[in-house]
């Protein structure tokens, strides 16, 4: 398919919720030389809901502080405009799905329960590998399926008949979807990113995380969120629709440098930590 | 001498080797017996692990895996072996699937 084709299917989905408005107020304001700590929090604290849920998260396990962070303005001093702005930007996409119908062929929840155990276990694997930016990972990991929602919403019919043929013979899901649909949601998810002005490398992230076998990932949290994708279906967090686990591709695995022998801890990591979380998105 | 958990970490085991945290400094030391208050202290570090005297972790699940049903443990296995793809010759996919394996049988206790 096209890159302008793919284009124009996404720009002409009309049954996806629109982004809330403290999405794009808070990515204009960083944008612009008045995005002062004030600035920033007094956005974040038109949406009650969202401020809750960012404080939730910067006093969880993720994060460790010893003493309770009381105040969004608290936390961008303590976690800066960027950790801030990614757990805005992941729990505003959470947000706006909430309320969509979607036919009996998708299982919401679990779909939600595999994007948010994805999510924590490629936060952990980036923190283990010492990548810099650990919560930019958290949110290519928490929307990494995106794209699937959005087809199902959109065009549910057909997307009954990939979870069928995926059911019945077991291939990918990225498979079934290009031979239904003509494009794969990892394609969908990403231009969406792109359109949504997520930063490049969430967009990398939601469109390379299913690396065909002897592809390389060009970047670590790409290999962190591919890997984080295939440990947390391992430990059958929800589901994404896949009947059969794929392989750790070999190159992503080398370019995350970490040992064989952490993999048990950031799977333990991973299984405390995802509960907490859960709880905090609300499942 | 193991590795262990620092959910694991109980009043009285010895340290079998330093802790050090991220940067490498040295937190506690080889050879100290843990109080609750050293364990609280590892945990406010965000420390994850210590080497532990006298215990093996394996041994450890070993134990605690007795106390489940082997329907279950045979359950699980089918589960999962239908759900990974083949392991042969597969060290980190075999390695994931082991974790995993113990840590849904850890889950079937609760």
């Amino acid at each position: 398919m096209k890159p302008n084709e793919l284009d124009r299917i996404v720009s002409s989905l009309d049954k996806i919720p629109t982004l809330p408005v403290i999405y794009t107020k808070l990515g204009k304001l960083l944008q612009s030389p008045d995005a002062t700590i004030q600035a920033v929090s007094n956005i974040i604290s038109e949406d009650q809901v969202i401020a809750a849920k960012v404080l939730k998260f910067v006093n969880s396990a993720f994060y460790g502080f010893p003493q309770r962070i009381g105040s969004i303005q608290r936390a961008i001093v303590i976690l800066g405009f960027n950790t801030i702005k990614n757990l805005v930007f992941a729990t505003s996409v959470f947000d706006m799905f909430r309320g969509v119908e979607t036919m009996n062929a998708f299982d919401k929840k679990n779909f939600w329960k595999h994007c948010i155990g994805c999510a924590v276990a490629s936060r952990v694997l980036a923190e283990a590998a010492d990548l810099r930016n650990p919560d930019e990972v958290f949110t290519g990991g928490l929307l990494h399926d995106i794209g699937k929602l959005v087809v199902a919403v959109q065009f549910p019919e057909k997307f009954s008949m990939v979870i069928n043929e995926v059911q019945n013979t077991g291939v990918p899901m990225v498979e079934a979807e290009r031979k239904i649909f003509g494009f794969d949601h990892t394609q969908v998810g990403s231009a969406l990113a792109v359109q949504w002005r997520f930063p490049i490398e969430t967009a990398n992230m939601i469109g390379s995380h299913h690396l065909a076998e002897g592809a390389a990932p060009q970047r670590k949290d790409i290999a962190a969120v591919h890997i984080g994708n295939i440990l947390c279906m391992a430990l059958q967090f929800g589901t994404g629709g896949e009947k059969r686990l794929s392989n750790v591709n070999k190159k992503a695995w080398e370019l995350m440098g970490l040992t064989l022998s952490s993999i048990e801890l950031v799977m333990e990591k991973t299984v405390k930590l995802y509960r907490e979380n859960a709880e905090i998105l609300e499942m | 001498m193991g590795i262990l958990n620092i959910n694991e970490l109980k009043e009285g085991m010895v340290l079998a080797a330093d802790v050090k945290n991220k940067h490498g400094n040295i937190m506690i030391r080889q050879g100290m017996s843990l109080s609750e208050k050293h364990i609280m202290l590892l945990k406010a570090w965000g420390i994850s692990e210590a080497d532990v005297e006298g215990f093996d972790r394996d041994q450890l699940h070993e134990e605690e895996m007795k106390t489940v049903s082997p329907e279950v443990i045979e359950a699980i296995e089918k589960n999962m072996r239908e759900f990974f793809p083949p392991l042969d010759g597969n060290d980190i996919m075999s390695e994931i699937y082991r974790i995993a394996k113990k840590l849904k049988i850890k889950q079937a206790m609760e």
